[in-house]
């Protein structure tokens, strides 16, 4: 069974064809990367994955049950979490309420209204254990917003952690960061490797090819090469289309 | 757990900070409880229409300050409550808990049906469509003249009798509606600090990300619209028996932009705000209504002009801004 | 037969009104991101101001002028006054800001203006009918309203496609930076955006007076009809607004001729049907 598995998904925008044809699977573990330049139809892939956009055809599948009709809401429940290329928090609360909000819904505690948030000490505990493990146990008072950018992926990626889900979408999670911040996020992905099955959408190729088991190409909306990171470090076709861009662009 | 452990859970629950809100409540309330006995009778008139529209005020409080959800149109539920306990007790002879209660089910049933039309819309487009649904509603109240009496409007609303006390007197129906806000205040706590309050704000925030992180957030704000209506039932239902008469205007622009005003005048999102902002509002109109008759709408449009320029968190908002700066002094 | 000649024209005329207010506010929500909801009550205030000058001297361009610029002056203050200030990241304070000065406005043409239905019979030689083919005859004022409403959209078209303003009403800009680092004044032209559809509102309230009326609340109806038109159209699109204006006013008229008992709700009418239309409703700034 596949933790992950898009079987020929398409997406068209009036008569622009963004993704068209796609077939991504992930085992259970393993680190796929998608890279491809700019315009290639990863972030919208992206989109179709967590359901944000509805496919034009194909199906989607998570950990062997069809999920293409599914609103992202749903298909969180049933294991995908994600990550975004902005940071995306939740500013004015704080970083507890932050992992509060991320484990509610894991607790069966989402629609309580009876008692104080508070008050229920499965959350809590699960709460103070994320929270120390991440190091923001001290602060755990301090609004998001006051937060560094980095401190603030670290705690991004706590939140989709939260819900221990089998896949997990990082949508450019390096973005940003500083050299030392993305060593850390680095080891970071190096640990849950084989815990989660991941999947990682990112500009930064240093990072994709350092911690993805398998990579797969994207280029002009369709998948151009898929593979292991050395076989397509070394393929003509990325060298051509991507890797030129590249290092142009450098 | 260890007592480490459960130390740290007691400050997490800022068993502190719950207190100090706690006593402020209480004193409120004390001086609430006492007030009529040192005031002329005018005057308990006056702060009982603060403490219907405190009611009103907390309902949007939770969907504006809490949810994000500004609404411009919350006159709807206000005044079909009103017309509801209306019609029921007087056309239809319904027995007065009844007919308060079916009132409040018919405010909630309109926001449940109107909720599914605004919940389209988001940010200055929800403001506009919820002041077009109330505008909508004021037409149905003003040409369904057999139900509502149209532009005469609907008199001879009676109150009812409450176990051994009569409400026609003024002191004790003052009473009979802080009985209600008390209730308002207490669900509204209970609400914003339970997970689903949690999750509201959480909303507010950040949509998409609640949605990624496996809520449903269409049905939290559903809810929380519902919500709003029935607080705004409950003020309407409370004010036709305090007027004795209904008018479809009521249901128009001006009670949706009052109770707005008084939510981001006493600071969206906080406890205390709706009733700081109920109070300034109602005392505002007392005065200039002294000064400026008919003039009141003028006022109120430059109240909306000033905080938007000035004070956007509200007075509670400025408070505490001010008490920053002078503790750091 | 006579009934269908009817709507058809009805719903030119209103459209014609209806485009010349929605361009405007389409033009600022395109421009600005800011939904003025001051706007139906430039269309009210000019009008009355229009019908005041009217009175006076019996001159009816001078009250179309009147009542223009009088709108024109009232944006001009709104945008130069308040809405500077604010970032354009502040949708709501912004909204918030202009539906005070629309209870400020309505307060104030109720005190200058009372609660009266004024009539305006538009210029002289505009009165009466014209006798068309098949016995129908419609108002000869009607059809000039229609015949401006065509020239100022194809004009408002040619500014929008052509002009350099134009192409960041159409691109949608909402970066004040970006509309600097392109050279140009921002604060001097969004001025001259609000200034000019706050004028296009004024126009349209003294030219829709022989048609609607002057009443109280016709600020909020004109608001909500330029809106549900400016939706429809798609924001800052001017072609869009033209196809918007006619749909909305001939869903307006027709719910009027052949529902009279629903008159009071045909404006919420259009609204209703855009809502449940729009596979994702609106969803507002970033949607």
């Amino acid at each position: 069974m596949k933790a992950l598995s898009a079987q020929s998904v398409s997406k068209v925008f009036g008569g622009l064809h963004a993704v068209s044809g796609v077939t991504i699977e992930v085992e259970p573990g393993e680190c796929r990367a998608i890279i491809g330049p700019n315009g290639a139809g990863k972030t919208t892939l992206l989109h179709l994955l967590s359901g944000t956009l509805p496919v034009t055809s194909g199906a989607i599948s998570l950990m062997g049950q069809d999920v293409t009709k599914m609103r992202p809401f749903s298909r969180t429940l049933k294991g995908l979490g994600r990550t975004f290329q902005i940071t995306s928090l939740f500013p004015s609360l704080t970083i507890e309420q932050n992992v509060m909000l991320a484990l509610q819904p894991w607790e069966g505690r989402r629609y309580a209204i009876y008692r104080p948030a508070t008050s229920f000490t499965s959350v809590m505990n699960r709460a103070q254990e994320m929270l120390e493990e991440g190091g923001f146990w001290e602060k755990r008072s301090v609004p998001v917003r006051q937060l560094s950018h980095g401190e603030q992926r670290q705690l991004e990626l706590i939140l989709a952690l939260a819900g221990r889900p089998s896949v997990l979408l990082l949508d450019e999670p390096t973005a940003g960061l500083s050299e030392a911040e993305r060593t850390t996020m680095t080891e970071v992905f190096y640990r849950l490797k084989g815990e989660v099955a991941m999947l990682l959408v990112s500009h930064d190729i240093d990072v994709a090819f350092a911690v993805a088991d398998s990579i797969s190409v994207l280029h002009l909306g369709e998948l151009l090469v898929e593979g292991p990171p050395l076989e397509v470090r070394a393929d003509p076709r990325v060298m051509r289309v991507y890797l030129g861009d590249e290092v142009e662009d450098a | 757990m260890s007592t480490s452990t459960r130390v740290a859970a007691k400050n997490r629950m800022g068993i502190g900070s719950l207190a100090t809100g706690t006593y402020a409540m209480l004193g409120v309330l004390v001086l609430f409880v006492i007030l009529p006995h040192f005031i002329p009778g005018y005057y308990v008139g006056v702060l009982t229409r603060v403490i219907i529209f405190a009611i009103f005020a907390i309902g949007l409080n939770l969907l504006m300050g809490y949810t994000g959800l500004p609404s411009l149109g919350q006159g709807a539920y206000f005044g079909t409550g009103a017309f509801g306990v209306g019609v029921m007790t007087v056309t239809y002879n319904v027995p007065h808990p009844i007919g308060m209660v079916g009132a409040v089910v018919i405010a909630g049933l309109m926001a449940a049906v109107y909720g599914l039309v605004a919940l389209r819309a988001r940010g200055a487009y929800f403001l506009l469509i919820t002041m077009a649904l109330t505008l909508s509603t004021w037409a149905i109240a003003f040409t369904w003249r057999s139900l509502t009496g149209g532009e005469d409007g609907f008199p001879g609303v009676t109150r009812p009798g409450f176990l051994p006390w009569s409400l026609t007197s003024e002191v004790n129906y003052y009473y009979f509606t802080l009985f209600f806000l008390v209730a308002a205040v207490v669900a509204f706590v209970l609400i914003v600090r339970s997970p689903f309050g949690l999750a509201l704000q959480g909303i507010r925030e950040n949509e998409q990300r609640m949605r990624s992180l496996g809520y449903n957030t269409w049905l939290y704000m559903y809810i929380a619209f519902i919500m709003a209506g029935v607080f705004g039932g409950v003020a309407g239902v409370l004010n036709a028996y305090s007027v004795g008469a209904i008018s479809p205007e009521w249901t128009n622009i001006l009670p949706s932009a009052e109770v707005l005003l008084m939510v981001i005048l006493g600071g969206p999102g906080t406890i205390i705000g709706p009733l700081v902002g109920a109070g300034a509002i109602i005392g505002a109109s007392e005065i200039l209504n002294i000064h400026f008759p008919e003039r009141w709408i003028m006022f109120l449009g430059g109240g909306y002009i000033v905080f938007m320029l000035f004070a956007r968190d509200g007075m509670v908002g400025l408070v505490r801004r001010l008490l920053r700066r002078w503790s750091k002094r | 037969m006579t009934t269908l000649a009817q709507v058809g024209l009805n719903t030119a005329s209103l459209a014609s009104l209806l485009f010349l207010v929605a361009a405007g506010l389409s033009l600022t929500f395109g421009l600005m991101r800011v939904l003025n909801m001051t706007h139906g009550s430039f269309y009210l205030l000019g009008a009355y101001v229009g019908l005041t000058v009217w009175r006076t001297t019996g001159n009816t361009p001078l009250a179309i002028l009147a009542s223009s610029l009088t709108a024109a002056v009232a944006g001009g203050i709104i945008y130069w006054g308040f809405l500077k200030r604010f970032s354009v990241l502040d949708e709501m304070p912004q909204a918030l800001l202009t539906f005070g000065a629309l209870l400020v406005i309505a307060d104030f043409t109720m005190w200058r203006w009372g609660a009266d239905f004024f009539s305006f019979p538009g210029p002289a030689f505009l009165r009466g009918p014209v006798e068309l083919v098949g016995g129908i005859s419609y108002p000869k004022y009607r059809f000039f309203l229609m015949g401006s409403g065509l020239v100022l959209a194809i004009g408002l078209y040619l500014f929008v496609a052509r002009t350099k303003i134009g192409a960041l009403v159409r691109a949608g800009v909402d970066d004040k930076l970006m509309v600097q680092a392109l050279g140009i004044n921002t604060p001097m032209v969004f001025l001259g955006v609000f200034v000019f559809g706050s004028f296009l509102a004024g126009f349209a309230g003294m030219m829709g007076a022989p048609f609607l009326g002057i009443n109280p609340g016709l600020d909020f109806e004109v608001l909500i009809l330029a809106f549900v038109v400016v939706i429809v159209g798609g924001v800052g699109n001017i072609e869009g607004a033209f196809v918007g204006a006619i749909l909305v006013a001939l869903i307006d008229t027709a719910t009027k001729t052949y529902y009279p008992e629903l008159a009071w709700f045909s404006i919420y009418v259009p609204m209703a049907v855009i809502l449940a239309v729009r596979p994702r409703g609106l969803l507002g700034r970033g949607a």
